[in-house]
């Protein structure tokens, strides 16, 4: 257990040191400063814009979102058509047919917004064709849309210009994604993973019977999953299987690539908007509740389950349930505390059999969306409550609230609250509906308090654009594929819409003075105030769905 | 008949953002506030 909890304690160490210094490139790329990178990068770019004919003029708020409404919407169209017609395009050495028109609505819109919930198997559900150019396509258009969007929302915050969509869009993939994908997905390579299109093997096992075994080009797909945020896995069971993660150090970079996008923007912000305690701020305060939540989770795996515990099981090596042996229960907690807390969605446990504290906080992490979030929405988040606890902290004090010398006023307080209601709006009525219909209800596999968390779980998950399942729900149906397709849907833009809004108001106004009656948002004090206001927000919001889930379910156990 | 309905409701909910764009302008605009 000892050398578990150090092996966690590395990983997260590792994880520390290399998110300061790439948020601080991220600043470069999207500042548009000259580097000597240039040389590498800007033919590819050049080729881009001349092939597509787009310009890379300055934005308004309102045409930029219009820019990143229409292209998302064309790649949904255009992988949906790939899906459909997978089984009489090329690359289909399996034979694979077209995918049920429900299954495809929901899976493109899943990769598009950078949810991938799976309502299928990875191989044996979609062509090599699918998977290469529909599914890992979207796996770089969908993080590289989420950080555009979080680069012209802090520019607006800045007071700078917003910028343009398709220029960001086109950074983020040629200066960020494509250049860390490729190295990884070489690392990976080496590492154990397949990357080969000579898709079947046929083996012979110990008891001499023929085995099939499916392969791909899974050391490329791996890389952008995890560091994307996309988290779809190329097999159906994701990264439990010894493809996907074959040992103790591929599982260790899974969990850096999926902390590397998202927990280094608070950097990439401080060095945008000059204030680099501002983002130090925001990144402690996040970390803080990441840490409070491993600790929690980790604490209760090693208890193991009560009930097997009282079989005389033995749980030495804590909850095992559902987890690899490979792995053990250290990786596997922290692996799924990272998936969620960042809105990855890829799994190496089955969460369905986490204790359920450790549900509740998986759980929890995706419903709060805060603590980190996925790539670039996430952070938008966690803005979005900084700006509250301005705003709480300055009705407490009887002053303006301000948030980088900009007034906090009532047109971008409706816009914040809109934003916030929206997400436990989705998960707990969507949750209701699936519930209260035979539709719905028919595909809970448990009855009782753990059926709810499962409801739960899926729609926070749909609704935060995790991806991950609790599994053990019958969801490949026509009413899960729509239902949480709509969801994730609304999920993606709707907070994109409102926040760019603030950042285009924001933007527009004048700086106030600082003065010293001006509330510090680069203190400690004011990261304090952040985690308490997203505890407050987060409790009221979803703390009764909860109680009836997973807290219920552990005091049943005990 | 799935596929037009559901491609007609993917075209629904990209309209759909967009009401919502033109909706969170007039609040950013400040029309109809007279506080």
């Amino acid at each position: 257990m000892v050398i578990a909890i150090l092996s966690v304690l590395f990983t997260l160490l590792l994880v520390g040191v290399t998110l300061k210094p790439f948020g601080l490139y991220m600043a470069t790329v999207f500042e548009n400063s000259s580097t000597r990178l240039d040389k590498v990068f800007l033919p590819f770019e050049k080729v881009f814009y001349k092939l597509t004919g787009l310009k890379t003029e300055q934005q308004t708020w309102r045409s930029y979102v219009i820019a990143l409404l229409l292209t998302n919407t064309v790649m949904i169209f255009m992988v949906y058509t790939i899906f459909r017609l997978q089984g009489v395009l090329p690359l289909n050495p399996t034979q694979i047919a077209g995918m049920d028109p429900t299954l495809a609505f929901n899976t493109a819109i899943s990769f598009m917004t950078n949810t991938n919930l799976q309502h299928y198997s990875g191989e044996s559900g979609l062509s090599l064709l699918s998977q290469m150019i529909g599914i890992l396509f979207m796996m770089f258009a969908a993080p590289a849309t989420a950080l555009a969007v979080a680069i012209a929302f802090i520019r607006g915050l800045g007071g700078k210009p917003i910028g343009n969509f398709f220029q960001d869009f086109v950074r983020a993939i040629v200066r960020v994604l494509l250049p860390v994908s490729l190295l990884f997905g070489v690392i990976f390579v080496a590492l154990g993973m397949p990357q080969t299109l000579d898709v079947i093997v046929t083996a012979n096992t110990l008891s001499g019977e023929e085995q099939t075994i499916l392969r791909g080009p899974v050391g490329s797909f791996l890389s952008i999953k995890e560091f994307g945020n996309n988290g779809g896995g190329f097999y159906g069971v994701n990264s439990a299987h010894p493809f996907e993660n074959p040992n103790g150090l591929t599982n260790l970079l899974h969990v850096l690539l999926m902390f590397l996008l998202p927990a280094s923007l608070p950097f990439t912000y401080g060095k945008m908007i000059g204030n680099k305690k501002q983002g130090t701020v925001l990144f402690a305060s996040m970390a803080t509740i990441f840490v409070l939540f491993l600790t929690v989770s980790l604490f209760s795996e090693f208890q193991g389950n009560p009930m097997l515990n009282e079989t005389g099981i033995q749980h030495a090596e804590g909850s095992m349930e559902g987890k690899e042996v490979r792995l053990g229960t250290a990786q596997s907690t922290l692996y799924a505390l990272t998936t969620t807390a960042t809105e990855t969605g890829a799994v190496n446990t089955m969460h369905d059999t986490l204790t359920p504290i450790t549900g509740m906080l998986a759980v929890g992490n995706m419903m709060l969306n805060t603590v980190f979030g996925g790539v670039g929405a996430g952070f938008m988040n966690v803005l979005l409550y900084a700006m509250f606890a301005v705003f709480i902290s300055g009705l407490m004090v009887g002053r303006t609230p301000e948030f980088l010398g900009k007034k906090i006023e009532g047109k971008e307080m409706k816009l914040l609250a809109l934003t916030l209601l929206i997400h436990p709006f989705l998960i707990l009525g969507a949750s209701a509906l699936a519930i209260y219909t035979p539709l719905g209800s028919d595909g809970i596999s448990n009855s009782g308090f753990h059926g709810l968390s499962q409801v739960f779980y899926e729609y926070a998950s749909s609704a935060g654009n995790n991806g991950s399942g609790f599994e053990g729900l019958g969801d490949a149906t026509p009413f899960w594929n729509i239902s949480t397709g709509i969801v994730m849907f609304i999920g993606r833009f709707f907070s994109m819409v409102t926040l760019m809004a603030v950042a285009g108001s924001l933007a527009s106004k004048k700086v106030v003075p600082t003065t010293k009656g001006s509330f510090r948002t680069d203190q400690p004090l004011f990261g304090g105030i952040l985690v308490g206001t997203i505890f407050i927000v987060g409790a009221l919001t979803f703390f009764p769905g909860l109680v009836l889930g997973p807290v219920a379910e552990y005091l049943t156990l005990r | 008949m799935w596929d037009v309905l559901l491609l007609v409701t993917i075209v629904v909910l990209s309209a759909g953002m967009l009401s919502l764009l033109k909706w969170v302008e007039r609040i950013v605009a400040n029309v109809g506030d007279h506080s």
